[in-house]
């Protein structure tokens, strides 16, 4: 009789797990893409022509949270202009032609050209780079691409892609992304320094549909080198290859 | 100066009638801020700055203007400096103070100053801005010779770049490169100042050469200046003097660099001053030094150490200030700052006479 029960019971729990299982897909294996395959359709979403948008980053420390908003252009990887608007940094203007970046202060009237080393920190403040705010995410131009097993996040089937830069241009020297498997997005992203220390995490907070590309336009940075800090960069009104005046990324265009 | 304000209103007017083609906008935007002080040079003295600041904006696609005017009620040994440096020869005659007359040398007063007040053109081919504007030539974060335009104010907590009377015409070279003049005339012209600069990327060289006449006592001016990124960003800024009584010129240059590492921002930067103080009355000193450390202990308090000095004569100040985001557009800071009080050096460029003073103080900034 204890026998039999404990059969009943495996059964049970058995098609239980089958159906929950069959209802999530967990049990449905990933379509098999190559590295490369992954890191395409993810470019095909993210990498853009030209891009115009209305920025704001929400930083919080503690309990503590400041915005700053911003309009910005870009073209590819290598040309963008930003404009803050928030009273505090109203006017600021920052022009970044590959890795030369300018900044414009207003009250000073005053052009500086910053240090490339400088890219890598946080714009403003925050835990977003210049890099990360004013750059096109042309994967596959600047890293090679190998498999991880795959992984869910947020309960939804991720590929998972570790990339190694392959030029010198590349933000981070090394970065894992776990694309999500329907909309081809990262959702969530790791990227390490050349030391193999990481640097930053990302979290995609959501995804638009733009005409036929699922965008995502809230993406949460959290710096793994301070303590308890996060910034929430957001982008609305995206405008994607939009015909832009190549007059808009010059030090003139800085000082308008 | 009759024909240069003649230029004026022509760009003005020029400027109104692009307006009335194109959706105008305009923004007012400023600051307030609260500074009380104590310091101490041979006894102890009180103070305090009240500040309001207004910048209004307006504009469409190829035209604006821009208004910039600063008033402070000043108490105690604010108020007290800012009567110094009016008698003293940084004072400016264009700047308010009152009151006037007898009552002057009070222990208030209300201060003004009108920072810019210009007319600006855009056009695909060059710009043409009229009236009071900063003009920032060079690349020193405390010391640029081949700035001719440019005075600093160093009275408070941080260096404020004054603004000039000028017209200036900028024609761009490329994305990155450009020609610009200025022309500052005086009610003699000849007394004026007027220059020119090339400048450009070349490479990862951000690069530039100039030449000024200045009629007020420098006679003419060629200096060259440069940033470029070699793991550390450096640059460079130097002039030579020419003066009207002929002789030997007079050299100046300025050398600097700035790097980071995790959360701190360093700079340094060296200043030669070959012409002693009839080439620069802040600084008449032949080698000066300044430094920087900039620490970001957090996206809310960041803290700076600065300390600049002339070598030979041990003249010197030191700041330290932090930086406390108190607010969505507030900020607190307070500072320490101690000098030996000669020209530039020490709280309140020295015109206090005070051998070594010390200053603190804390203050708030709303901006809006």
């Amino acid at each position: 009789m204890r026998r039999i029960t404990t059969e009943v019971a495996a059964v049970i729990f058995g098609g239980c797990a089958l159906a929950f299982a069959a209802m999530t897909g967990w049990a449905q294996s990933l379509p098999a893409l190559s590295a490369d395959e992954v890191l395409a359709k993810v470019d095909t979403n993210v990498s853009y022509g030209s891009i115009r948008y209305t920025g704001r980053m929400e930083i919080t420390i503690g309990g503590e949270s400041r915005y700053k908003t911003m309009q910005v252009v870009a073209q590819g990887s290598s040309k963008s202009f930003a404009e803050f608007t928030n009273p505090e940094d109203r006017g600021v203007r920052y022009l970044k032609r590959d890795k030369n970046l300018w900044i414009y202060f207003p009250t000073e009237q005053d052009t500086v050209k910053i240090s490339g080393h400088l890219l890598k920190e946080g714009m403003m403040g925050s835990d977003v780079s210049y890099e990360d705010a004013l750059e096109s995410s042309d994967y596959k131009a600047k890293y090679s691409a190998s498999l991880k097993p795959e992984d869910t996040v947020g309960g939804r089937h991720c590929y998972v892609v570790e990339l190694t830069a392959k030029v010198d241009t590349a933000a981070y020297d090394r970065r894992t992304l776990w694309v999500d498997a329907e909309r081809f997005v990262a959702l969530k992203q790791e990227m390490y320094a050349k030391s193999g220390h990481l640097l930053k995490v990302s979290t995609t907070l959501q995804v638009d549909r733009l005409g036929v590309r699922w965008f995502p336009s809230s993406v949460e940075y959290v710096s793994k080198l301070r303590n308890n800090t996060k910034t929430v960069f957001t982008m609305s009104k995206v405008e994607l290859d939009v015909p832009l005046d190549d007059r808009q990324f010059s030090i003139a265009a800085l000082t308008k | 100066m009759r024909r240069f304000t003649l230029v004026f209103v022509v760009l003005a007017m020029a400027a109104v009638s692009a307006s009335a083609q194109e959706q105008a906008s305009w923004n007012l935007g400023g600051s307030f801020s609260m500074q009380p002080i104590v310091g101490y040079a041979s006894g102890f003295s009180y103070g305090s700055g009240t500040t309001l600041g207004l910048t209004v904006k307006a504009g469409t696609g190829r035209a604006r203007a821009e208004a910039s005017l600063e008033a402070a009620v000043l108490t105690g040994s604010s108020a007290q400096l800012a009567w110094a440096i009016a008698a003293s020869p940084y004072g400016r005659k264009d700047e308010l103070l009152l009151p006037s007359g007898s009552s002057a040398g009070q222990d208030a007063a209300i201060a003004g100053r009108i920072r810019t007040l210009f007319a600006k053109l855009d056009f695909d081919w060059a710009s043409f801005t009229a009236g009071r504007q900063v003009v920032n030539y060079g690349r020193g974060a405390l010391w640029s010779p081949t700035d001719v335009f440019t005075e600093l104010d160093l009275s408070g907590i941080s260096t404020v770049r004054r603004g000039t009377d000028a017209l200036r015409v900028v024609v761009p070279m490329g994305a990155t490169g450009g020609f610009d003049a200025v022309l500052a005339p005086t009610a003699s012209p000849g007394s004026g100042r007027y220059a020119a600069r090339l400048g450009g990327l070349i490479g990862d060289l951000d690069a530039a050469v100039m030449a000024a006449r200045d009629g007020a006592g420098k006679g003419w001016v060629f200096g060259a200046d440069f940033k470029t990124d070699l793991v550390v960003g450096l640059y460079a800024d130097a002039v030579y003097e020419e003066p009207d009584a002929g002789g030997w010129g007079t050299f100046r240059a300025a050398a600097g660099a700035d790097w980071s590492i995790g959360d701190f921002i360093l700079a340094a930067e060296y200043y030669c001053n070959g012409g002693g103080s009839s080439a620069d009355l802040l600084f008449p000193g032949t080698h000066n030094i300044y430094g920087s450390v900039t620490w970001t202990a957090s996206e809310l308090l960041r803290m700076t150490l600065t300390v600049e000095g002339d070598v030979q004569s041990a003249a010197g100040t030191a700041t330290l200030i932090a930086a406390v985001s108190a607010a969505q557009n507030a900020d607190v800071n307070a500072y320490l700052q101690a000098g030996n009080g000669s020209a530039g050096y020490g709280p309140g460029y020295g015109v206090g006479g005070a051998a070594w003073s010390a200053q603190a103080g804390l203050g708030a900034v709303v901006k809006f």
